[in-house]
C-alpha cells in the first residue's frame, strides 16, 4: 500500500468511526454555569454589607480609642495604668522637696533679719546720736 | 462553523454570553467526545471529562489565545483533563466502533472490523494512536498537535512517520501472509 492509498483510508475509515455527546452533557454545563453565577450574584450582594461591618467595626474602634485617649489624660493613677504610679509619686517627692527647700529659705532669711535687728537695735543703744 | 462566527462567539461568551458559549459547545462538543473517547475513555468518562473541559473553558475563556483555533484549545484542556491515560494497544470502546453504522449493515459490508483506525489502535502506542487520530480524523497541523499533547512538532513529525510506516508495513504483509503467521509475531 503506498502513502496515498493509506492517508486516503485512514481519512475515510476515520469518518466511519462517529460518537453523538449526550445532549444532557452540555445541558448540565449549562445549569452548573447559570448555578455559579447564581452564587456569584449572591456574593455581588454580600460584599456591601462586608464592607458595611468594617467600617462599623473601624468606627466603633476608633471611638473606643479616642475614649481610651481621654482617660489617659485624666491622669488618674487608676486608669493611666502601670507606669503612672511611680511618675506621680515622684514629682510628689520633688514637691516636697521643694517645698522643704523654700522653708528653709524663709527660715534662714528670718534668722538674719532677726540678726540685723538686734544688731542695729543695739547700736542705736549704745551711742544713739552716732 | 465558520472562523468569523466562531470568534464572534468567543467575543460574545467572554462578555458573558451562556447562548454564545451554548452556541460553541453545540459546535465541538461531538468531535471532542470522540476524542476523549480515542483517548481511551469510557463512554461515562468520556462524558465526564467534556462536562469539565466545557467548564474550565468558560472559567479561562479570558485566556484563551486566537493565534490558535478555539478546537486546539478545547482539544488541549480535554487532553489535561483526561490525564495521562495510557492504554496502549486497548481496543477502542464499542459505542465508537458501533455507532458510525447500521449494526446489520455492518455485519453485512464487514466494513466496521476491516476499519484500519482499529488495527492502528492495535498495532500502536497511546501517543503514536493520537498523534495519527489529530492529523487524518481532526485534520489538525502538526504545530497544533504538538500544541495539545505538549510535545514539539518535530516529535510530531516523526512518530507520525513512524506510525504510517509500522502501518502500511502491517498491511502490506497481511495482503500475502497467512494470518496464523502475523498473529505469532
Amino acid at each position: 500500500m503506498n502513502r496515498r492509498n493509506l492517508e486516503q483510508r485512514l481519512r475515510d475509515d476515520a469518518g466511519k468511526l462517529q460518537a453523538a455527546c449526550p445532549p444532557h452533557a452540555r445541558q448540565r454545563v449549562a445549569a452548573h454555569i447559570r448555578a455559579d453565577e447564581r452564587t456569584a450574584a449572591s456574593r455581588r450582594v454580600a460584599f456591601p454589607a462586608l464592607a458595611g461591618a468594617c467600617a462599623a467595626l473601624a468606627v466603633f474602634v476608633s471611638v473606643w480609642m479616642v475614649r481610651d485617649d481621654i482617660a489617659v489624660n485624666r491622669a488618674e493613677p487608676a486608669t493611666v495604668g502601670l507606669n503612672a504610679a511611680p511618675v506621680v509619686a515622684s514629682s510628689d517627692r520633688l514637691l516636697a522637696s521643694r517645698e522643704a527647700a523654700l522653708e528653709d529659705e524663709w527660715r534662714l532669711i528670718e534668722r538674719d533679719l532677726r540678726s540685723l535687728r538686734d544688731h542695729v537695735t543695739k547700736t542705736f543703744d549704745r551711742n544713739p546720736n552716732g | 462553523m465558520s472562523p468569523d462566527v466562531e470568534r464572534e462567539l468567543v467575543r460574545r461568551a467572554r462578555s458573558g454570553s451562556l447562548d454564545a458559549f451554548d452556541g460553541l459547545m453545540r459546535a465541538h462538543q461531538d468531535r471532542l467526545y470522540r476524542f476523549v473517547l480515542v483517548r481511551g475513555a469510557s463512554a461515562a468518562d468520556a462524558e465526564d471529562i467534556v462536562q469539565d473541559t466545557f467548564l474550565a473553558a468558560w472559567r479561562y475563556l479570558g485566556g484563551y489565545r486566537e493565534r490558535w483555533r478555539f478546537s486546539t484549545w478545547l482539544y488541549t484542556i480535554a487532553r489535561r483533563k483526561a490525564g495521562n491515560r495510557r492504554l496502549d494497544h486497548d481496543p477502542l470502546p464499542d459505542i465508537l466502533v458501533d455507532a458510525g453504522q447500521d449494526p446489520e449493515e455492518a455485519a453485512r459490508s464487514g466494513q466496521q472490523s476491516d476499519n484500519i483506525w482499529l488495527l492502528a489502535r492495535e498495532l500502536l502506542p497511546s501517543d503514536s494512536f493520537g498523534v495519527l487520530w489529530l492529523y487524518y480524523a481532526e485534520d489538525r497541523k502538526t504545530r497544533e498537535i504538538a500544541k495539545i499533547l505538549g510535545r514539539t512538532a518535530a516529535w510530531v513529525k516523526i512518530t507520525l512517520h513512524r506510525s504510517r510506516q509500522r502501518l502500511r508495513e502491517r498491511i502490506d504483509a497481511a495482503d500475502w501472509l497467512p494470518e496464523e503467521v502475523l498473529s505469532n509475531e
